[in-house]
């Protein structure tokens, strides 16, 4: 069995600090991690890959040459090969545009039976390129998923809903997103980490001259969104910072709040 | 990107969720922002509304009154239960009908996906989790957050149509019902080149809801976050919250403590996006990932004891102090008073 996982690199959202004036992201200093779903996307597929013989599993990433911490982190995990695509022409590519990189990386693997993506990166937020890139294989895809079993040629999933969830059983090839619920992701093996810095063939660089994606359909310019600006949300709310003892805030705030028309104080003998 | 005839595109579609009693709250808010946003165009536009799922068509008049134009209809058993490769064809499918020239769709779990989807098959941009829609010159702006809503970006797909957002419920206003307003019922019939037959549902399992007040609605949310510190404590916030019929919203760690079984009240970028008329954030440390899920509250009151927390730079009034040394007092306080 071939599992693919795709991964991103992103910076520490925690540790991100913003620049006011251009709106534009202050890099220098931010640590870089592995995208904290595709974690749980690499965690499942090595535990499909503990769980039998004949698991080969290909970690996949596009990213800038400093992404190959990640793919060197994620190798270490217990992936059988890694895989860093990084070409200029990639540069500024949109969800879309993303999406039809990886598609064409992964036709270029060839064989495959499940890949598995994190749900959403924590830079963008957008969630829509695991399910871009089914798309463009023309594979079933199973998003949000918190359980995977494995049942001969099938699949069946257990996929979060905002109110519960539903088991699906799906054919292979198939393309899965994970969420956090799915596992606890392991911790890389010291021998494993100086390995995984070691030159072969189990640690890929391919730009896309190996992958021969469509140059019309990647990069900036051929992305179908562009981000014109960027910004920082105004907040521009004015705080009073109360003062005094504690009864008399709380006589404060009962004041403003029966003051407000939209707000109902209805009290304890009304319930 | 090849570029397609644009001005072969015109109206809005929308696309939502809704349950067995009707449209949802999501679907509404965004027929509301599609009415804002129709009556800024210079040219002729229509919302077209889209329902898919069994027997929906009784949910038309509805979205006519919330200012949908026309409702496509795409009904039949196998819609009963939500199947992507179905769902995805029955949306391509309806766009490639209606050919809008923008589309949005809600940010369900359901809806992300299939979003994304056909916004592959139909080549064309998509924009996630907007915040803000609206008219530069001609220029159709989406605005979407990054690094958890820390700076927001404008997005513009000038070449390809339909221009195609999701949006998280609790983002927009929904429109003044108007019951007289009447709407065209379209019904589609899908065939599905794509579906994948052995797809399969298995089984589809709901939570059992509470009696609570549902968050997105509520006009007074309460929200704790880890300082709040333990299970016994949290009750005081759903005593609180039961005082004017509000609800109890958390954040991330809070739900993590197991202080409420409520994922579907955590607040913030993986969570919901609240607008309540008052919200009173207790313990909470002001991430961003949560302070953006807080859509313009008239009133937002913080209590923190770190003088230097986040929060106060979005509250309205802060209080630093220990929580429990003013929450007990107010709690005593308005039990007594009843609406005049
Ligand atoms: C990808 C990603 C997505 C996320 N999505 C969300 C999301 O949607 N929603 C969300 O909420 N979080 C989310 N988070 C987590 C988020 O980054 C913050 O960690 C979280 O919001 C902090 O929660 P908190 O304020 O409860 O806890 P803390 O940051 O620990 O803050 C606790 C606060 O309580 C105060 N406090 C402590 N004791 C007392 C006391 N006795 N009286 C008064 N004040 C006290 C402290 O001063 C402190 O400010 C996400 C994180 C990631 C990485």
């Amino acid at each position: 069995m071939k599992i693919i996982v795709c991964i991103k690199q992103v910076p520490d959202t925690n540790e991100v600090r913003i620049n006011k004036e251009t709106g534009t992201l202050i890099r220098q200093g931010v640590p870089s991690i592995i995208n904290p779903d595709d974690m749980h996307a690499i965690e499942q597929a090595l535990r499909i890959k503990d769980s039998r013989e004949d698991v080969h599993v290909t970690i996949l990433c596009m990213g800038p040459p400093q992404a190959d911490v990640a793919i060197r982190e994620a190798y270490a995990m217990g992936a059988d090969k890694a895989i860093l695509l990084s070409d200029r022409v990639f540069a500024g590519s949109d969800t879309w545009a993303t999406a039809t990189i990886l598609a064409a990386a992964i036709r270029h693997i060839g064989e495959y039976d499940i890949i598995l993506c994190g749900r959403q990166a924590i830079d963008g937020d957008t969630a829509q390129v695991g399910p871009e890139v089914a798309e463009f294989l023309g594979l079933p895809q199973v998003t949000y998923v918190q359980g995977l079993e494995i049942t001969g040629s099938t699949v069946v999933v257990t996929r979060a809903t905002e109110d519960g969830y539903m088991v699906i059983e799906s054919p292979m090839p198939v393309l899965l997103t994970a969420i956090k619920d799915l596992n606890e992701p392991r911790y890389p093996r010291m021998k494993a980490i100086y390995a995984a810095y070691e030159e072969g063939e189990h640690i890929a660089f391919w730009t896309n001259a190996d992958i021969q994606a469509d140059l019309s359909q990647i990069g900036v310019k051929n992305s179908p969104t562009n981000v014109k600006k960027s910004f920082v949300p105004e907040r521009s709310r004015t705080s009073v910072e109360l003062t005094g003892a504690p009864a008399e805030m709380a006589g404060e705030l009962i004041k403003r709040l029966a003051a407000m028309d939209s707000v109902k104080i209805i009290g304890r003998d009304a319930t | 990107m090849q570029q397609q005839e644009t001005q072969k595109y015109s109206g809005i579609l929308v696309y939502g969720s809704h349950n067995d009693e009707g449209p949802s709250e999501g679907m509404l808010e965004l027929l509301g922002e599609a009415g804002r946003l129709q009556r800024q165009m210079d040219r002729p536009c229509r919302v077209h509304a889209l329902l898919i799922g069994d027997d929906v068509q009784r949910f038309a008049p509805e979205l006519g009154w919330n200012g949908a134009d026309e409702v496509i209809c795409i009904e039949g058993e196998a819609y009963r239960d939500y199947r992507p490769d179905l769902y995805i064809d029955a949306l391509e499918a309806a766009i490639e009908q209606v050919k809008p020239e923008i589309a949005l769709i809600l940010a369900t779990v359901q809806g992300s996906e299939m979003a994304s989807s056909a916004a592959v098959r139909l080549r064309t941009g998509l924009a996630a989790h907007c915040v803000e829609l609206r008219f530069d010159q001609d220029a159709y702006v989406q605005v979407v957050p990054a690094f958890a809503g820390k700076i927001l970006g404008d997005i513009y797909c000038p070449d390809t149509r339909p221009q195609m957002a999701t949006i998280k419920k609790g983002m927009f206003e929904r429109a003044e019902v108007d019951s007289r307003r009447t709407c065209r019922v379209r019904m589609l019939e899908v065939v599905n080149s794509r579906a994948f037959d052995p797809i399969r549902l298995i089984s589809s399992v709901r939570d059992q809801k509470t009696e609570d007040v549902d968050i997105g609605s509520a006009e007074v949310v309460i929200g704790g976050g880890l300082g709040i510190g333990s299970k016994e404590h949290w009750e005081q916030l759903e005593q609180l919250a039961s005082l004017f019929h509000g609800a109890v919203g958390c954040t991330r760690p809070a739900l993590d403590q197991g202080w409420t079984e409520r994922e579907d009240s955590m607040i913030g970028t993986s969570g919901a996006v609240i607008h309540p008329a008052l919200y009173m954030s207790i313990g909470i440390s002001g991430a961003a990932h949560h302070t953006c899920g807080i859509k313009d509250p008239k009133l937002h009151i913080a209590i923190n004891r770190d003088p230097h927390a986040a929060i106060f730079a979005t509250a309205d009034i802060g209080v630093a102090e220990e929580w429990d040394t003013i929450l007990p007092l107010l709690i005593d306080r308005l039990a007594q008073r009843k609406e005049a």
